[in-house]
């Protein structure tokens, strides 16, 4: 059967190293050889020696053909292109599970805090600005402190108001007392007390109109509050506006 | 391609997926250069062999790498490409020799020829006689010029005239009149 002479060489190929020998050149000399990077004097002692080297020639065409595969592009088919670059993330998390379980919890919640993704903390700044603008509307809306008890700026003059037409219930109820301004405190706190609101206060002359809120089973008890302090004059029905607000004219005596 | 081949395996090395990304379009395509001149790797067989040599750089390949140049990476991943190659025959059971029997060689490049020797020490014979043969070659090609050498010795390994041509760069009538002298 006849074998070919280049057939017969591979088998002898598979051992190249033996013809190695101390002076042979190492594979960056020959890479800076292939690139044109060496000095004159340099390449020409190169070519010399791989002239009367085999095992340096085979480096030679071996560098010279991986040079040429780094310049020359075969794409992989992109799902086993995508299939290796996945590798990646997969590790990743293999990762994180496994230093879950070296770690104690309490350590590793420490850990997770310094490699927390740059990301999430995106998302959590972003959350707490909305939650803050969220309460800054609220606060602006509602004002400062909506529990503030109702604060009244009195104008001393001129006494505007001199008519007061009341057109918003036919009832309204009626305290009458000679230092008006005493009573008006001692009424305010006492709406309060009872959980009523003070939603307004009209001055004008000889008298105080207050509009207040109040609930049904709170009446009695405060209506009573109000006789121990003057006289009052209250009908069975009609002192509530259309929004079932309490209408009370404070006059002086 | 990318010159900094040192950089981007180093960004492999911190875990940094951009890297990782360019490492494998880049060296994903040498290594199907590499595997396509082996005319008995069909092209599921080169996909497979890709695939492994990836998982075994992902999984600590990277870090074993010891040199400090582009040409010392290069020869270490064909190294594992073809390590890989071989293992992947070996799996497969494609590893035997197939005798023609008609007497005549299979044309181009075989990565069943990369597997090596079994033990070489255990036949110095052997070894004794491909140093002789080796020798005697080196003494013949001395004398030519290293251009024709270079010819020569690829075509020797089995490289068909358009491969040598690519890979020195210089005409196809050049590559068939030095190595047919």
């Amino acid at each position: 059967m006849a074998v070919s002479f280049e057939s017969e060489l591979k088998k002898y190929l598979k051992n190249i190293e033996i013809m190695k020998t101390p002076s042979c050149l190492d594979t960056d000399t020959i890479g800076f050889y292939i690139e044109n990077k060496l000095p004159k004097g340099e390449k020409m002692r190169v070519e010399k020696h791989i002239s009367s080297c085999l095992y340096c020639l085979n480096q030679l065409t071996e560098l010279k053909e991986l040079v040429y595969f780094q310049r020359q592009s075969a794409p992989l088919p992109s799902y086993l292109l995508q299939k290796i670059k996945d590798l990646f993330p997969k590790e990743e998390k293999f990762k994180k599970e496994l230093s879950k379980d070296i770690f104690s919890p309490f350590i590793q919640r420490i850990s997770d805090l310094f490699t927390f993704p740059v990301r999430q903390w995106r998302y959590a700044a972003v959350s707490l600005a909305t939650a803050l603008a969220v309460i800054l509307i609220l606060i602006i809306y509602r004002g400062f402190t909506p529990e503030k008890p109702f604060e009244i700026e009195k104008i001393q003059q001129p006494r505007g108001f001199t008519m007061l037409s009341l057109k918003e219930v036919k009832n309204p109820i009626i305290l009458e007392t000679g230092d008006i301004d005493t009573i008006f405190e001692q009424v305010r706190k006492l709406i309060q007390a009872h959980n009523g609101k003070m939603l307004e206060a009209i001055w004008f002359e000889k008298g105080i109109k207050l509009i207040f809120s109040l609930r049904r089973e709170e009446e009695t008890s405060l209506f009573n509050e109000f006789n121990k302090l003057v006289r009052i004059k209250i009908e069975k029905e009609g002192y509530r506006d259309k929004k079932g607000n309490i209408v009370l004219l404070l006059k002086e005596r | 391609m990318f010159e900094d081949v040192l950089l981007v395996i180093e960004g492999c090395l911190r875990r940094e997926e951009r890297s990782w990304n360019t490492f494998v379009k880049e060296f994903g395509s040498m290594a199907e250069n590499i595997l396509r001149k082996f005319s008995d790797l069909a092209p599921h067989d080169r996909e497979n062999i890709i695939q492994n040599v990836f998982i075994r750089l992902f999984k600590g390949g990277l870090n074993n790498f010891q040199g400090s140049t582009k040409y010392e990476f290069f020869k270490y991943f064909k190294t594992i490409v073809i390590h890989e190659g071989i293992s992947y025959l070996k799996s497969e059971g494609k590893d035997r020799e197939n005798i023609s029997l008609n007497g005549e060689d299979s044309e181009g490049l075989s990565l069943k020829d990369w597997i090596p020797n079994q033990d070489p020490l255990s036949r110095p014979d052997l070894t004794a006689e491909g140093k002789e043969v080796l020798d005697s070659i080196q003494r013949v090609m001395e004398g030519f010029p290293l251009l024709d050498q270079q010819i020569f010795w690829m075509k020797l390994q089995g490289y068909k005239d358009e491969e040598v041509k690519k890979i020195l760069g210089i005409p196809l009538g050049t590559v068939a009149s030095k190595y047919s002298r």
